[in-house]
């Protein structure tokens, strides 16, 4: 069997599976007290040629979310194997420090991925107004997996960089906040003012999210394929950092 | 031939000794952090089937060395070879055909003890049938049976420094790293880590163990290296270590009747200068390095003193007595 599969095996079968509970809590918080309360202030819009309302807008840019927060909250997973001493002893293994980033960016995709899924399905049950088709969902997955992969790295990243498990979590949470603010996910990217759509254009999110709503209700604010390439371009940059970060590591 | 645990019970430990490649071969490896040279020009050679100790006082470098030979991190000068690959070249060569038990604690915290040990086999691709047989035959060996089901997380550091060694032998290997492998262990714990090793071991495989309990490499190793202060001060086997730094045999005199103070008093007197000291048990011991000359004279003061002797022995050194004098006196030998 291949190095990196079985690392990431080994992690799905070590986790902390209270970790997938925690990753939907925000979301659905999101979903059914936000979604809910703004959908009785905001009437119904027009956003690109289509009427749609706002739990609707809301519940598709959370599967982006959830795929964040998922590959995010997974940097655990290296924080875990660094605190009980497996990372060195898997390093003194037949294995690479790229193999063993690679497999834990892998693993915190995967967990993102079960929890955007989830995400889907309550859109699809309680929500409505998707629009499936197989274009569609093939976005949607393209999206969601870019989505998870680079904020999988970004979460090795800082989970091989920080040595206190106060300092992870603090930055866990400035991350979280910041990127679901400064992102598409609660406002249409033409509605935000000016300087602050700098910011949102910055954030890997807001692509992951306007892919999905174009490719599950059809809307789209700009151009998909250069979507797709800004975030592809970003999700090979972190990725590159990330091996970069655990060949720079020292032994502990 | 790799080190390869079959099915049956025990029959994992043979090992062939191949062709003349040393297990462990230093040149002038040395580790620098910042200003501080942590290992410096250790150059030593461990030959396959030999089961070599260094030993020294805390931060002496003993797991540095190991970390640099394990491929763990770069030394900064120097180079090496294990089993035949070069340090810094071959590395993934080395990893898979060496196993590390290492200083600190390493467990997977959230499942049991067996399915930690099918998992450790998992990484090193092992397959499915194979895990759980191996997984069972290292439960029986380690005396783990009780534990099996039980939570690594929740075990006792004993429980799961024995898990760590035992692990170990889930996959194929030639050479054995030992970095302190009874550290934080009580001393039945350790006793009866010991054993387990020793048994693993006594059949051939090439090992490298490290520890600061000196009666550990003693009973382990057919050769030990001092270190002191990052570099190689003494290096043979544990008699050798013990006739050339041991120094003095002790004569110990259990008096059963009679004034202990007063033999104490004519011994110190006729064997100036050699030490004499007694106890609050009634125990004296005399230090000399020929014990057997000094017998006759001395139960002839006894008798003398009406002082009746229970019994008596003589005492050979230690290898922490030979290691302590050895760091006190910081000579170095070459």
């Amino acid at each position: 069997m291949n190095t990196i599969i079985r690392l990431v095996i080994r992690d799905l079968l070590t986790f902390n599976r209270s970790l997938l509970i925690v990753q939907l809590v925000l979301p659905l918080f999101l979903l059914f007290v936000v979604g809910v309360a703004f959908n009785s202030l905001v009437q119904p819009f027009t956003l690109y040629n289509r009427t749609i309302n706002y739990q609707q807008f809301l519940a598709v840019g959370l599967i982006g979310l959830t795929a964040m927060n998922g590959s995010l909250l997974s940097g655990t997973l290296l924080w875990t194997d660094r605190r009980h001493a497996m990372y060195e002893q898997i390093l003194v293994g037949p294995f690479t420090k790229v193999e063993y980033a690679t497999s834990k960016i892998l693993s915190s995709t995967y967990l993102g991925l079960i929890g955007a899924v989830i995400i889907f399905a309550l859109s699809l049950s309680f929500v409505g107004g998707v629009k499936l088709s197989i274009s569609g969902l093939i976005i949607t997955a393209v999206a969601v997996i870019l989505d998870s992969l680079f904020f999988g790295s970004i979460a090795f990243i800082i989970a091989s960089s920080v040595n206190s498990l106060e300092l992870f979590e603090g930055l866990f949470n400035l991350l979280l906040v910041f990127l679901t603010f400064v992102s598409s996910l609660l406002y249409p990217l033409n509605m935000i003012p000016y300087l602050l759509r700098y910011l949102v254009l910055l954030n890997p999110l807001t692509y992951s999210i306007d892919m999905t709503r174009y490719g599950l209700l059809g809307l789209s604010s700009s151009d998909l394929t250069a979507e797709g390439l800004v975030l592809l371009v970003e999700t090979a940059i972190a990725m590159l950092l990330a091996f970069h970060a655990i060949n720079r590591r020292p032994s502990e | 031939m790799l080190f390869s645990p079959n099915i049956q019970l025990n029959s994992y430990l043979t090992f062939e000794i191949t062709d003349n490649v040393y297990a462990v071969k230093a040149d002038n490896l040395t580790k620098i952090y910042g200003k501080t040279i942590a290992v410096d020009s250790l150059s030593f050679e461990i030959d396959e089937g030999e089961i070599f100790g260094l030993i020294g006082p805390n931060g002496s470098g003993k797991t540095t060395s190991v970390k640099m030979l394990s491929t763990l991190i770069k030394p900064s000068r120097g180079s090496a070879s294990v089993l035949g690959y070069l340090l810094g070249k071959e590395d993934k060569k080395i990893r898979e055909r060496i196993a590390v038990v290492q200083q600190i604690e390493s467990y997977e915290s959230n499942v049991t003890l067996e399915k930690s040990l099918d998992l450790y086999g998992l990484l090193w691709n092992l397959p499915k049938k194979e895990r759980r047989l191996k997984a069972e035959e290292l439960i029986e060996t380690f005396d783990l049976t009780a534990y099996r089901n039980k939570i690594v997380s929740q075990l006792s550091v004993g429980i799961r420094r024995r898990l760590q060694v035992a692990r170990e032998f889930m996959h194929d290997f030639k050479l054995l790293f030992l970095d302190e492998p009874t550290l934080g262990l009580d001393p039945i714990a350790r006793r009866s880590l010991l054993k387990m090793i020793k048994s693993c071991t006594e059949k051939g495989m090439s090992v490298l163990l490290t520890t600061n309990m000196l009666d550990e490499a003693e009973y382990l190793c057919n050769r030990v290296a001092i270190l002191n202060s990052g570099k190689i001060a003494a290096i043979g086997t544990p008699e050798e270590l013990k006739r050339t730094y041991g120094g003095f045999k002790t004569i110990e005199l259990e008096v059963v009747s009679g004034e202990v103070v007063a033999l104490y008093n004519a011994l110190k007197n006729a064997l100036n200068p050699l030490p004499v000291t007694t106890d609050q048990y009634g125990t004296v011991r005399i230090f000399t390095k020929e014990p057997s000359e000094l017998l006759a004279s001395v139960l002839d003061i006894a008798k003398k003193l009406s002082v009746e002797i229970g019994t008596i022995s003589i005492k050979e050194p230690t290898l922490e007595q030979a290691f302590i004098n050895f760091v006190e006196s910081s000579s170095v030998v070459t």
